[in-house]
């Protein structure tokens, strides 16, 4: 018998499993004529929206996600291009998920389409980690049709690093001993908090590559980059000590922000209730959820802090249905007068997973302004995919709610 | 303050008003009763700010007048709960002090001053209206309000005051209620409003309260200002607040080419509908109606592959026809619909329900429902 490739006396073995090109790749397996050609998911062929997932021969022309999908056409004139299907990925991610929670309960997701496990307490059970790998490929492939490429590492940051080093289908070990050996070569990006700006500044300061970091004197670097940096050091060196936490389906979605000075001004109160709506609202409708129900939170400059909600009469993920519940909560249902706020937060709960009974019940009024509205957020989600939340529904020119 | 009244009497009084104490309430004073002691009278009032209710009586024998504001949430089930006989109330302070017999309370009043002052409604053109017919009006639309607290206005009922005439409509935009009588009654200039509904809901009390004051009690006293409704049954005040529109335009969904016209059954079309209601999907809730000449297949199908089919016999001419419903809607309608057939009348299986009761006499009671298909699976 072969001696498994894995050092056993490790406390830790962190698998990270990533779909390779995901929407894309279920857009094939649902129609075989596709392979083969450029398949590239989000946008119309006229060159509007964003692209969402590029199939890898889309890739060999330069097109990637959350490129416009514009350059994309202009790239691969004879791409095929197709609207997202958010509730066949959601239902073939619900498939994965389960068959690697079979595994272990320790499954992390960080998406639709990849997730971290810790194997480190079924290896007697199972196997050695690239053992376990091995079959969580060949199931997904099995039961899926689809592929994946996992990365076998001793902590969360080498097996995300490994999983993309041979995509797709790849399968990449970094043996806990030779982590920080293995990295040493790969250019600074590739480091869990490395952006272009600060590659930028990594590179003009002489670090170019990952092993760069652990050659110049720790405390020049943070000098000059910050005390961040003796974080990125560690990551260089191999180390990482970050837990997997299994994470269940989402029970609500909130945002809340504390304000640098209490606010007491009702016009400026209404415009961040606002602008906290339509962000929930917009995770809702990333993560293809909606939500029943609208809690406001408050706290008063004494810490006194109070919640207030409203049931919609049906799930949503409007824009418009979370800013009107939202307003209706701050302006009529808080209760104590017009104090000042040092916090407020919007959340959504009760929510509604994609494909949930969606009973088509009439309305004797007709709701042409619903669809508009939906229309409008269709709009604001590839604006904000593609500029960043720049623009949010009813903003007026003229007026900057963060100015006074 | 000090008055002396029999338990019966007291409690009569607080059974009229005890019921708009809100449970909840971030107005701690909104949690008592006002009690007012005259040499006249004793009034005892309570209000939630949306709705107030008032409520005088002669049979108390004042010894001391005064006002307290009483905490409700004992004081009412202490009342409630005396035997017979003779309770007497005393405040001394800021503590109110209850005897009856053997047994007392003693309780802290809160300051009578913090009470929000009720507005007296001016008692000038009445306009006065059987109070079984606003009870049944009531019946017949309440049911279909909305509860969705985003859309205040469809939480109300509108009311259309006429010349000769009074409409009630409630809708929650998948179902229409909408109830109409003739008045005899004098109103200057048409008005519209909308209505809160809790506040309609007190009315078959104090109706109620007022009949047993004296017999001769079996009108109620409407009358319209500013941003209330106020109704005043025997000594008894009701005043509703009056919610702000607009309210959608009701006249223009009424179908007018609805042609098939089927007539069941309430009793057996109710029993059917529960039947099969059983096994229907607990999201949807839905039920098909399958209507051909002379029959109506009902169907029901669950998400765990149960399915629960009836039959019953109706009066129908037509083509065949399928449409879908919410089962628990066509409940509602058919509970607060007073008669022994409906008539359903039907366009096609997208388009609103027209539901009217079918009375002996063939005349229309103006009363008639209004409901939204549920679109059927592959439509």
């Amino acid at each position: 018998m072969t001696p498994p490739p894995w050092d056993c006396g490790h406390p830790r073995a962190v698998l990270h499993v990533d779909m390779d090109a995901f929407y894309a790749s279920v857009e094939v397996l649902d129609d075989p004529s596709l392979r083969g050609r450029p398949v590239i998911v989000g946008g119309t062929p006229e060159g509007r929206g964003v692209v969402a997932a590029a199939s890898y021969e889309a890739r060999k022309f330069g097109v990637h996600s959350a490129m416009g999908a514009g350059r994309a056409r202009q790239l691969c004139p004879d791409g095929v291009f197709l609207r997202p299907r958010m509730d066949r990925y959601c239902e073939l991610s619900a498939a994965i998920m389960a068959i690697l929670r079979g595994y272990t309960p320790l499954v992390e997701p960080l998406s639709i389409d990849e997730a971290f496990l810790d194997v480190s307490g079924c290896r007697r059970l199972l196997g050695a980690p690239p053992v376990i790998a091995a079959d969580i490929k060949r199931r997904i492939k099995a039961e899926t049709g689809l592929t994946a490429s996992v990365g076998v590492a001793g902590n969360k940051f080498l097996a995300k690093l490994g999983s993309d080093l041979e995509k797709p289908d790849g399968l990449v070990v970094i043996e806990p001993s030779q982590g920080r050996a293995r990295i040493a070569e790969l250019p600074i990006e590739r480091l869990w908090g490395v952006g272009k700006v600060a590659s930028v500044q990594f590179r003009e300061g002489g670090v170019e590559r990952i092993g760069d970091l652990l050659c110049h004197d720790p405390i020049a670097l943070e000098a000059r980059f910050g005390p961040h940096v003796h974080h990125l050091r560690a990551l260089a060196a191999g180390l990482d000590d970050r837990p997997v936490v299994p994470t269940h389906e989402a029970k609500s979605v909130g945002n809340e922000i504390t304000f640098a000075e209490d606010i007491a001004d009702a016009a400026q109160l209404r415009a961040i209730g606002d602008e906290l709506a339509d962000k929930v609202a917009r995770r809702l409708r990333s993560d293809g959820l909606r939500a029943r129900t609208v809690v406001l939170k408050a706290r008063y400059p004494d810490f006194t802090t109070l919640t207030r909600s409203v049931t919609l009469p049906a799930a949503t993920d409007g824009g418009v249905e979370f800013r009107d519940a939202a307003r209706e909560l701050l302006e009529h249902r808080l209760g104590r007068g017009r104090r000042p706020l040092r916090l407020l937060g919007v959340t959504a709960a009760n929510l509604v997973q994609p494909g949930d009974g969606a009973p088509a019940q009439g309305s004797l009024f007709g709701e042409p302004a619903r669809e508009r509205n939906q229309a409008v957020d269709r709009v604001l989600d590839q604006v904000a995919g593609r500029f960043g939340p720049l623009l949010r529904r009813g903003a007026r020119a003229g007026r900057d709610p963060d100015a006074d | 303050m000090k008055f002396e009244i029999q338990q019966e009497d007291l409690q009569k009084a607080l059974d009229v008003i005890a019921a708009v104490v809100p449970s909840k309430t971030t107005l701690p004073i909104l949690s008592c009763v006002l009690v007012e002691a005259t040499k006249e009278s004793l009034t005892l009032s309570a209000t939630n700010l949306d709705i107030s209710i008032t409520t005088s009586t002669t049979k108390a024998t004042v010894k001391d007048p005064g006002r307290v504001a009483i905490p409700a949430v004992k004081f009412v089930p202490f009342v409630r709960s005396l035997r017979p006989g003779v309770v007497t109330i005393s405040q001394k302070g800021d503590q109110l002090t209850l005897t009856s017999g053997k047994s007392r309370l003693t309780e802290n009043t809160m300051n009578v001053n913090d009470f929000p002052a009720l507005k007296k409604p001016e008692e000038k053109a009445a306009l006065a209206i059987p109070a079984d017919t606003l009870i049944d009006m009531i019946n017949e639309t309440a049911y279909a309000v909305s509860r969705d607290e985003t859309r205040p206005a469809l939480m109300g009922i509108l009311w259309e005051v006429r010349a000769a005439s009074l409409t009630m409509v409630a809708t929650d935009a998948h179902r229409l209620a909408r109830s109409v009588r003739k008045m005899e009654w004098k109103v200057s200039g048409d008005k519209n409003l909308i209505v809160d509904t809790n506040g309609l809901r007190q009315i078959p009390r104090i109706a109620a309260a007022a009949r047993d004051e004296d017999s001769a009690n079996t009108e109620v006293s409407i009358f319209v200002g500013g941003s209330q409704l106020s109704f005043r049954a025997g000594s008894t005040v009701l005043q509703v607040r009056l919610l702000e529109g607009p309210f959608p335009d009701y006249q223009a969904v009424l179908p007018k080419d609805n042609d098939k016209h089927v007539t069941v059954d309430k009793a057996d079309f109710a029993q059917a509908i529960r039947r099969v209601a059983i096994t229907a999907d607990r999201v949807t809730s839905q039920i098909k109606l399958g209507i051909e000449a002379g029959r109506m297949e009902l169907t029901a199908r669950g998400t765990e592959g149960s399915t629960a089919e009836d039959e019953i016999q109706v009066s129908y001419q037509g083509d065949p026809l399928e449409i879908g419903f919410n089962y628990s809607y066509l409940q509602d309608i058919l509970k607060n619909l007073q008669a022994e057939s409906v008539v359903l009348s039907l366009k096609d299986s997208q388009s609103a329900a027209l539901l009217k009761p079918v009375h002996d006499t063939g005349e229309d009671m103006g009363v008639l429902c209004l409901l939204m298909p549920l679109r059927l699976a592959g439509d």
